[in-house]
């Protein structure tokens, strides 16, 4: 038997309660505080209670609440959040520039690896801005031919909806014309720079693409021949892109990019994490000892696991590896889960009193704290 | 205490350089060790069926330092996914991983396309480049409760717009992902993943590609079901291989199998030291 | 199926777990005496900080890759009482830094913390040192530092990934006395092997309250222990239903997980069978 929970009485019990809650506690909250902390302390519960009610709300409210669709604007306020955190990429550079800066200026110890830091960060942030323009410029030409199609399938659409335009539709097609025969003439010029190592199927792509183009333009260009030009000027916008991906690979500042990039940032990422590797087997002899039997049961489950997992078990056994998932899927995951238990339970308290502000207003306590426990 | 026989730990480097260099050098293989939750990713994807409409989500949030064990997890499982046809979209949150998003797919059309004359794997049509986006969880609240992912994502990696892709030009929504795969070693984004990629009746079979270290708190979600498969560091990327060889034999061989059986040598380096150590150990107790 | 919204039966268990953290707090608030047990980890943090001015060299203290989250609330409290330490004994303590808004938080902090003991003029923002975003850079970078600067003492509280180890290697390396505390599990193995004193899990939001004693800070964590007896008391209950349910099965069976996903069911009516 399912006993079917009726939301009135758990909404109205959890409002009473926060309704307590906040009247007890608001006389509390304001006393002490100054204008901004009650100003940040505002804002900070206002953006927790949309995320809150978002979670805690059902996806449409009864009809007799409005049917409101509480998440209908999440999207958007994602994407606002999201923007608004990605304002801290220039804090790190500040700090940069202030304490590496000031060492190279006063001449301080270890103005030498400063200089260093920082010509390698304009050196990288250079070649970076020019790598990302030249991609925007590739992107760019492309981009014109599908706004071209875009247009096209606009005009289309304009007049099958019987929608008022600034310009007629014949102008338009007037226009369109005009613009889709630079753009095939460019692109035919941009093909004939190409070597022979340009793939075979972007250049037979671009080649039938204008062909095709050029053959509905200059045949009796009516409205009808929309419905066909638009998907070729989309095709050839592809091809385009790919012509100009061509270019811009062979580019200078694809290759000095390149070379920053593949060529020192990427090994020098591969050797930090290689660095493990050497240190657990250092830190492997160093420390594990066994020195109790708790100890010797650890490293037994640690031998068995680590030889359960590599091609030479069936040298000792062909039971290691179902040993080894035993250990893993059992105690070890059991552990796992009580820490991870508690350490949530920990962050989501945390995360209540940084809601609702009922953290100290500074981490710095005003009196002296007191001994150790008891 | 001091141990009768202390080795320098620039000793022990020099024996890790040579345990790990001498297999890579003289291409020495060896069959892998069988990795059960590797097989179960296996079964899923075979399982999985390429229906029109349906893709596999794929989200490399690795970067070139754990790329040695993420990349060649990605390889063998975005292999796989082309091979059987399944259209797969490639997304990243993690700024570094961008470059891998194109290189692996193009490398592995590439060997396809040579193995199989007359096939092609078109873009837009069986791939798709969603590229880096940020925003963790709260970006991959919106992907599940997107009405229409083409207008969630707008572009992919080449602003293209996406409803000019055949795999976007219809409505699509999480319950079009028969599959997502994620391959990282960083354990936050896989948790928001796990928390937040699913509405309250769909959510499609997660499969994950972690780090050694990560192994056992990935085992967790294993157990309870939230996981379909894993692939426990190159070891599970090595017997993955391993199976996708089994099932098409004139594939050409990656590099997972080779690199884990030099891992396989350095554990038993590592099982060696410790032995030694709690030897040395155990004799200057003995000489005190 | 996944939950996208709470469900009724959802509300009711975060409410029981929710509670203890309000009343606790006013327990705390109104005086009452709370226990903690001794944290030896904690215990050597002044232990530390006293060895790094014995010996005239630096502290540092690496947040790791934590972001603004409730993680960096915790870690700020133990921030605020290692930087009171060091204020009051003149050790000079280094402060890496990962993420930019965290750094601005931290320096906040620490300015607070100089300034409450009167040592503002001590205060050099020229020690919180923003190395990079990137997970290896940064563990390079404190490598760098930790050997040039040759600390005495360094802790690394905060979350951690891959680089845990080659932080507590280098200052293993230059004989430093490490405290560690981290809130991923898989990262408790390498700093145990390498630091002096390791922090498991929930003992890093405990070490904060433990140090300060400050009210709102000790009743949650008090409360943190009873909201843990209601999971306890969930599983055990769970767990003897799923037993029951494989020894009886006929028998329809109180299925807790169907319960708690229930969705709203907008029916006046209460009971239904």
């Amino acid at each position: 038997m399912m006993l079917s929970i009726t939301w009135i009485p758990i909404v109205a019990l959890i409002a009473i309660l926060l309704g307590t809650l906040l009247v007890t506690m608001l006389p509390r909250f304001f006393a002490g505080r100054n204008y901004k902390q009650i100003l940040i302390a505002g804002i900070t519960f206002l953006a927790g209670l949309y995320y809150f009610l978002d979670f805690v709300l059902p996806p449409k409210l009864p009809e007799m609440l409005g049917g409101y669709e509480f998440s209908k604007y999440h999207r958007e306020i994602s994407q606002g959040v999201i923007t608004v955190g990605s304002m801290a990429f220039a804090l790190g550079l500040f700090n940069l520039l202030y304490v590496h800066g000031s060492k190279i200026i006063f001449w301080k110890k270890g103005a030498i690896n400063s200089i260093a830091l920082l010509s390698s960060l304009f050196l990288m942030m250079v070649f970076t801005s020019n790598e990302w323009l030249a991609f925007e410029e590739v992107n760019d030409k492309a981009e014109r031919i599908r706004t071209l199609a875009e247009f096209s399938r606009k005009i289309e659409s304009d007049v099958n909806n019987n929608i008022a335009t600034e310009k007629t539709p014949d102008e338009r097609m007037v226009l369109l014309k005009e613009h889709a025969v630079i753009f095939v003439g460019e692109t035919q010029l941009r093909l004939s720079e190409a070597k022979e190592d340009l793939p075979r199927i972007i250049r037979d792509g671009i080649n039938n693409q204008s062909k095709e183009i050029n053959k509905i333009l200059n045949a009796n260009f009516k409205f009808r021949s929309l419905g066909l030009l638009t998907p070729k000027l989309m095709k050839l916008a592809g091809d385009r892109q790919q012509l100009e991906d061509y270019f811009y690979k062979k580019s200078s500042t694809k290759k000095l990019y390149d070379y920053l990039y593949e060529g020192l940032f990427v090994p020098l990422g591969s050797a930090m994490f290689a660095l493990l590797g050497f240190y657990i087997i250092s830190a492997g002899y160093r420390a594990f000892r066994v020195r109790s039997v708790e100890s010797g049961l650890m490293m037994i489950a640690a031998v068995v696991v680590m030889l359960g997992q590599i091609p030479f078990y069936i040298y000792i056994s062909d039971a290691l590896p179902d040993i080894r998932l035993w250990l893993l899927e059992i105690p070890s995951a059991a552990a796992f889960r009580a820490i991870k238990f508690g350490a949530a339970i920990a962050g989501l308290y945390m995360a209540i009193r940084m809601w609702l502000s009922i953290e100290s207003s500074s981490f710095v306590e005003t009196k002296k704290p007191g001994g150790g426990a008891k | 205490m001091k141990s009768s026989f202390n080795l320098d730990r620039r000793i022990i480097y020099a024996f890790v350089v040579i345990a790990l260099a001498w297999p890579l050098i003289n291409k020495y293989t060896v069959r892998p060790a069988r990795m059960k939750s590797a097989e179960k990713l296996f079964e899923v994807v075979e399982s999985t069926k390429p229906t029109p409409g349906q893709f596999a989500f794929v989200a490399f949030d690795f970067g070139p330092s754990t790329a040695a064990e993420n990349a060649g997890q990605a390889r063998v499982v975005v292999e796989h996914l082309m091979r059987r046809r399944i259209p797969v979209v490639l997304f990243t949150q993690y700024l570094l991983a961008d470059p891998f998003l194109k290189s692996i797919p193009e490398k592995i059309i590439s060997n396809l396309e040579t193995e199989m004359p007359g096939q092609k794997w078109i873009y837009g049509k069986d791939w798709v480049n969603l590229g880096y986006r940020p925003g963790a969880g709260i970006l991959i609240q919106s992907i599940s409760k997107s009405k229409n992912l083409a207008e969630t994502f707008l572009v992919d990696a080449y602003s293209t717009p996406l409803k000019d892709l055949p795999l976007f030009r219809r409505p699509t929504q999480l319950k079009n992902i028969s599959l997502l795969t994620q391959f990282t070693g960083l354990v936050g984004l896989f948790d928001s993943y796990v928390q937040f990629f699913q509405t309250a009746d769909y959510r499609p079979n997660f499969g994950h590609g972690c780090t050694s270290i990560t192994i056992p708190e990935a085992y967790i979600y294993l157990d309870s079901g939230q996981l379909q498969g894993l692939l426990e560091g190159i070891a599970g990327a090595a017997w993955y291989s391993k199976l996708l060889s089994d099932k098409y034999p004139v594939r050409k061989p990656d590099e997972a199998i080779l690199i884990n059986t030099g891992l396989g040598i350095a554990h038993l380096l590592l099982i060696g030291l410790i032995i030694l150590g709690n030897i040395s150990g155990i004799i200057s107790r003995r000489n005190s | 199926m996944g939950v996208e919204h709470a469900t009724p039966g959802m509300l009711i268990v975060m409410f029981v777990l929710v509670l203890p953290l309000f009343l606790f707090i006013k327990q705390a608030r109104g005086g009452r005496d709370l226990f903690v047990r001794r944290i030896a980890g904690i215990d050597a943090i002044n232990q530390a900080v006293g060895r790094a001015a014995e010996m005239g060299r630096s502290v540092s203290f690496s947040t790791g890759l934590t972001s603004v989250s409730p993680v960096l609330y915790a870690v700020l409290g133990v921030l605020s009482h290692v930087t009171r330490k060091c204020a009051i004994y003149r050790n000079k303590l280094l402060l890496p830094q990962n993420a930019p808004d965290v750094m601005a938080i931290s320096e906040s902090v620490m300015k607070d913390a100089y300034r409450i003991e009167g040592r503002s003029s001590d205060f050099d923002p020229a020690n919180i040192i923003y190395l990079s975003d990137e997970q290896f850079a940064y563990a390079s970078g404190y490598m760098g530092m930790v050997h040039r600067e040759n600390v005495a003492s360094a802790f690394l509280f905060g979350y951690f990934a891959a680089e845990s180890l080659i932080l507590a290697e280098a200052g293993q390396q230059v004989g430093a006395l490490q405290v560690a505390a981290s809130v991923s599990p898989e990262q408790v193995p390498f700093f145990i092997t390498a630091c002096d004193y390791t922090l498991i899990g929930e003992e890093l939001y405990a070490a904060s309250a433990y140090l300060t004693r400050e009210p709102v800070q000790m009743g949650s964590l008090l409360a943190q222990d009873r909201a843990k007896i209601v999971i306890f008391i969930l599983i055990i209950v769970g767990v003897a239903i799923s037993t029951a349910k494989a020894y009886w099965p006929e028998i329809n069976w109180f299925d807790i997980n169907a319960w708690i996903r229930e969705p709203w069911d907008f029916n006046l009516v209460g009971i239904e069978g």
